[in-house]
């Protein structure tokens, strides 16, 4: 059995950020440090005719301003993405033509933030008014106002219509498969914006170190993509660029973007001083979002409940710059449609830009909004063939041993690579979740509380097959200690915590004797970084590489030591033993013999890891809500999550990333929502405004993490960051249907929303205006 | 920026009149105004360290410093007892952290529709005691507010005391408040009731709104019907439209004219039918 792995090893950073240790971007303060603040644009579609920041320039205390007409002109995506790039290059430093209302014109660098804030006022800026539009469905259309029309950027697929990008792709026979069907349901389903709202929002500090080199500390999730975006804008080599990624106060996907980073670089570049750029809570807002997506899906079933025929039709809004456009579009159909077993799918997905927010990564990846369409449907189908949701959910899913022919014809921005599930515990977490909700039928209660259970299953991947690739290194120190170094990025996830883990139970040590410096490009080997639920799962196979070479070593070694071979040997507890005659050396020995004594050499190991699957981790999520029919509002009285994430390295740190992802899942179900103006700017960025679930919301969670083991992972582990958060938007529209007889179709389910469905309310108006958007 | 820091209340009124002078109480809306640069004092006079503290009773009447914080007016036995429409309004605001700030002067003087304290006072038809240099007036709330951040308070004065009847036993009251979320909400719509009642009649009926015009504001016309009604679920239905007529909301970004129109209504049923059902196990 494991000593280390599957235990609730407490997280190595744990102490230090209790203890409010200075860990954190922010924390640091360095002299002469500058301050950076932005020049946003108050239009959604306008063409700077004419900047004068002489005013700014004059103002005491303001060492730089920085517009389209300084600065390199480079374009690049913002997406933090493995190389080349899948998302178009449609973004430079500061442009000239503006794309929504926050697009960046200027920035001014200062002695302090307070004085840049002023100086910002003072430029003057002359717009030429363009139309702007903000309807996905009519960005496509002729005529539409053209949102990149520039001759240097790429990679968009149809500019004169906004289309960014496209995919179709036709499994088995459609139409026949509708012929087969019993009952045949089309409907639309709209998944709306969001953001992550990670208590830290974005910050870079940059400062040059005592050689003259770039050093850029920041708060991200792709240290290396870092380096490498910031040496392409900035037009300067790679060897000139240290990326530092200290503790991190939450990304969720929004920091997989490198948008901040280059301008502070630049601004030391140019001054030779330090820089500070972070991101005000407002600023943040519009930062990165999740695309919203509209859902057209088809579903044919006979009716015995198995599916015929699935045509999914997907419309993704990336906003005004196509960042992550194309894989997040891929992702709605790779990541959701496997899970169904149908002989016949179409997948069609277009992305379009608009005058909105930035869309970006954000956990689910676009499988948040397919799930919210597909077991919406499901439940619709169940009814109509009379079956109960559940029972439905027991026989349309992929099982072990199984494949789907959409792993093999989508991808990720591309065509994907078979694969065979190895290791599905679904049906178990099925069983178990329906278990704990206690589902009961429905009394006929009069009262003005009305009782509902819904019910979603889903899956993700582990890292992107084939792609996505992380590297450790791991070298002995004399006292039988290691140090582990890893590109990974801990994100506050505790992924540092687990990587140790792996490496202690491979190395048979306890895991404080496993050391663990992550995400430096300068001292650490290269990763991809902590995105597409890979960390564990890709990193991790790094570490458990790099460990079992460094273990060959030790063995090595103390077959000399113990003048003995090595099927004579075994290792425990740090030690070296012959089974013969119980005599051992400890690592402590093998260690300073290998340093000082015999044949001297460090004892080291450098192993990369990539993976030609991305095995899905399954939940099954369960939920029993309470509506007041009288004020439409709804409370969730309990959420069971059954997950199968492999085996739990740290089972506390994996249930943290479920019932992190399920609180995030009901806010964004219930109450999160972008409220814009006319001219398409946010109306409510700020706390006070957008209202994320507190602790008092919170309802009571069951989480149970069903081990399976999947042969392909460290230890048995898949991914867990991710896959949760697809649940709680079709389970609760499901249980509002159970409850008061209602479907819903699109989120968030305000209490506007829910009587507005119940027909209480005829019709919203003004604030709901913006809607389909 | 100039900060004082009066020790009584007449040192504190020599330093109030100016034209960007304000008060600091709790600084739970002050100082987030001051962040957003949404206002730029000139001087700020810190009236913390004035002793206006205190819950007493006095006769018939409770007397509440003005910088009673809104989780003493919660945990006090008094407000519990006399007048728990307040106490449980009061109980629904913000988080720990504001309710140990704010006062329920500074929540009274910020003047928001959507006040938590201010329904609940206008159904104790609470009078606000306010001082200045020229001397002291009582005003009753429900002629306090002219707008939205807007009400009556001369620029060289500022709220002491809070002053209303204790509630009786014969009373029936409720606040509901419907916010986005549990906690560290800003109502969409927000009521509060009082009356009378003698067996299933009502009288001396009064409601509250807030969230639903410019100020927070009475329903009385809705109460004229309630007065000497008994209560039945026909009149309950009837009275819940009513209030929907009564009232003109508007839309912004918490929620929409129609929502709260029919909120009124809700609410007003909910409560009422609360009370009748508590009356009719009462009687049985």
């Amino acid at each position: 059995m494991f000593k280390e792995v599957g235990k609730n090893i407490q997280r190595v950073d744990g102490y230090s950020l209790v203890k409010g240790n200075p860990v954190f971007t922010d924390d640091i303060d360095l002299k002469d440090m500058l301050f950076i603040k932005f020049l946003r644009s108050p239009h959604p579609h306008a063409v700077i005719k004419s900047i004068d920041t002489r005013e700014a320039e004059k103002m005491a205390g303001v060492a730089l301003v920085l517009t389209h007409q300084n600065t390199p002109r480079v374009p690049h995506t913002t997406a933090g993405q493995g190389y080349p790039e899948p998302s178009p290059y449609d973004s430079v430093m500061f442009p000239r033509k503006m794309r929504f209302v926050g697009d960046r014109v200027a920035c001014v660098a200062a002695e302090s933030p307070e004085i840049a804030l002023d100086a910002v006022k003072k430029i003057d800026v002359e717009y030429k008014i363009l139309s702007p539009v903000f309807n996905p469905e009519d960005a496509l259309k002729d005529g539409a106002p053209i949102i990149h029309d520039e001759k240097d950027s790429s990679g968009i697929l149809d500019p004169k219509h906004n289309l960014v990008g496209e995919v179709e792709v036709n499994v088995g026979n459609l139409d026949a498969g509708f012929g087969e069907a019993d009952v045949v349901l089309e409907n639309r389903y709209e998944a709306h914006y969001a953001q992550h709202t990670p208590i830290e929002p974005h910050i870079v500090i940059t400062y040059l170190d005592e050689n003259g080199r770039l050093v850029i500390r920041t708060s991200t999730q792709v240290p290396f993509h870092v380096r490498r975006i910031c040496a392409n804008v900035l037009g300067i080599s790679i060897r000139k660029i240290r990326v530092i990624k200290p503790r991190i106060g939450g990304a969720f996907g929004t920091k997989q973007e490198v948008y901040l980073e280059y301008i502070a670089a630049y601004v030391t570049l140019q001054t030779e001083r330090p820089a500070k750029f972070e991101l005000t809570r407002s600023e943040e807002f519009t930062s990165r979002t999740r695309h919203p997506i509209i859902t057209v899906l088809k579903v044919g079933a006979r009716k015995d409940g198995t599916l015929t025929a699935i045509d999914m039709r997907i419309l993704s809004n990336t906003g005004a710059y196509g960042s992550h456009a194309t894989t997040v579009m891929y992702n709605t159909g790779s990541k959701v449609l496997p899970l169904y077993r149908c002989p016949n799918v179409r997948f069609e997905g277009k992305v379009v830009y608009t005058n909105l927010p930035v869309a970006g990564a954000y956990r689910g990846y676009g499988a948040t909004q397919g799930y919210f369409a597909t077991e919406s449907m499901l439940d619709e189908i169940a009814e109509k063939i009379g079956m109960a949701p559940v029972d439905l959910r027991r026989k349309i899913h992929i099982k072990e041993g199984e494949t789907s022919p959409i792993f093999d014809a989508l991808g990720e921005g591309k065509k994907g690579i078979p694969q065979v599930i190895s290791s599905s515990k679904l049906p178990l977490c099925i069983e178990e979740g329906f278990k704990l909700i206690k589902w009961k039928k429905k009394p006929k209660e009069e009262g003005k509380m009305k009782r509902g259970y819904g019910c979603a299953i889903m899956m993700q991947g582990s890292g992107i097959p084939a792609v996505d690739m992380g590297a450790a290194t791991i070298k002995m120190n004399e006292d039988g200690s290691f140090n582990l170094l890893v590109g990974a990025t801990d994100l506050g996830t505790g992924s540092d915590t687990i990587l140790a883990q792996i490496a202690a139970e491979t190395l048979k040590v306890p895991t404080e004797r496993i050391i663990v410096y992550s995400s430096d490009t300068d001292f650490t080997p290269f990763d991809v970084g902590a995105y597409a639920s890979s960390t564990t799962y890709i990193s991790g196979g790094a570490v458990l590489k790099t460990a079992r070479k460094v273990l060959e070593e030790i063995i090595l070694i103390g077959e000399k030591m113990l003048n003995e071979s090595k099927e004579n040997l075994k290792v425990e507890n740090g030690k070296v033993v012959s089974k013969k005659t119980n005599s051992s050396v400890t690592y402590r020995e093998i260690a300073c013999n290998a340093l000082y004594e015999t044949n001297q050499h460090q004892i080291i190991a450098s192993m990369s890891h990539i993976s030609h699957k991305s095995p899905p981790p399954f939940a099954a999520h369960f939920v029993e809500i309470l509506i007041n029919r009288g004020t439409g509002k709804i409370k969730v009285e309990k959420y069971v999550a059954c997950v199968d994430c492999g085996t739990a390295i740290n089972p506390k740190l994996a249930e943290g990333q479920v019932e992190g992802s399920i609180i995030n899942g009901i806010s964004y179900a219930l109450t999160e929502e972008f409220i814009f103006n006319k001219n398409g700017k946010m109306r409510n960025a700020s706390f006070r405004d957008y209202k994320i679930f507190t602790a008092m919301d919170i309802p009571e969670m069951k989480v149970v993490l069903i081990p399976s083991h999947e042969p392909s992972g460290p230890f048995g582990a898949k991914s867990v960051g991710e896959v949760c958060i697809n649940g709680p938007c079709p389970a609760i529209a499901n249980a509002i249907y159970d409850a008061v007889g209602v479907r819903i179709r699109k989120t968030p389910f305000t209490p506007e929303r829910v009587l507005k469905a119940m027909g209480e309310i005829e019709h919203l108006k003004d604030i709901h205006k913006m809607e389909n958007y | 920026m100039k900060v004082y820091n009066p020790k009584n209340i007449k040192e504190a009124l020599t330093y109030l009149g100016g034209k960007d002078t304000h008060i600091l109480a709790g600084g739970t809306d002050l100082i987030v105004r001051i962040k957003d640069r949404d206002i730029y004092p000139k001087s700020i006079v810190n009236i913390k360290m004035l002793h206006l503290d205190y819950i007493k009773i006095n006769g018939d009447f409770i007397k509440v410093g003005a910088l009673t914080s809104v989780e003493t007016l919660y945990r006090s036995e008094i407000i519990n007892t006399y007048a728990p429409v307040l106490s449980d309004a009061v109980g629904k605001m913000g988080s720990p952290q504001i309710r140990n700030l704010g006062t329920i002067g500074g929540n009274i003087a910020n003047a928001s529709p959507a006040a938590d304290t201010v329904p609940p006072l206008f159904v104790l038809n609470a009078g606000i005691t306010l001082k200045s240099r020229r001397g002291k007036r009582a005003v009753a709330i429900g002629e306090f507010f002219t707008g939205p951040g807007e009400n009556i308070i001369e620029r060289d004065e500022f709220i002491t005391e809070v002053v209303f009847k204790k509630m009786e036993s014969d009373e029936v009251w409720f606040f509901k408040k419907l916010g986005q979320r549990k906690a560290l909400t800003i109502a969409k719509i927000s009521l509060a009731f009082g009356g009378r009642l003698s067996g299933r009649k009502l009288n001396e009926v009064s409601i509250a709104l807030g969230a639903v015009a410019s100020t927070v504001i009475y329903a009385k016309r809705t109460a004229d019907f309630l007065n000497s009604k008994r209560l039945t679920r026909d009149v309950i239905d009837v009275v819940s439209k009513i209030i929907q007529k009564e009232i003109e909301p508007i839309t912004d970004i918490r929620s929409t004219v129609e929502y709260r129109r029919k909120m009124a209504g809700a609410l007003l049923k909910q409560g009422l039918l609360d009370i009748m059902y508590s009356v009719i196990a009462r009687q049985s």
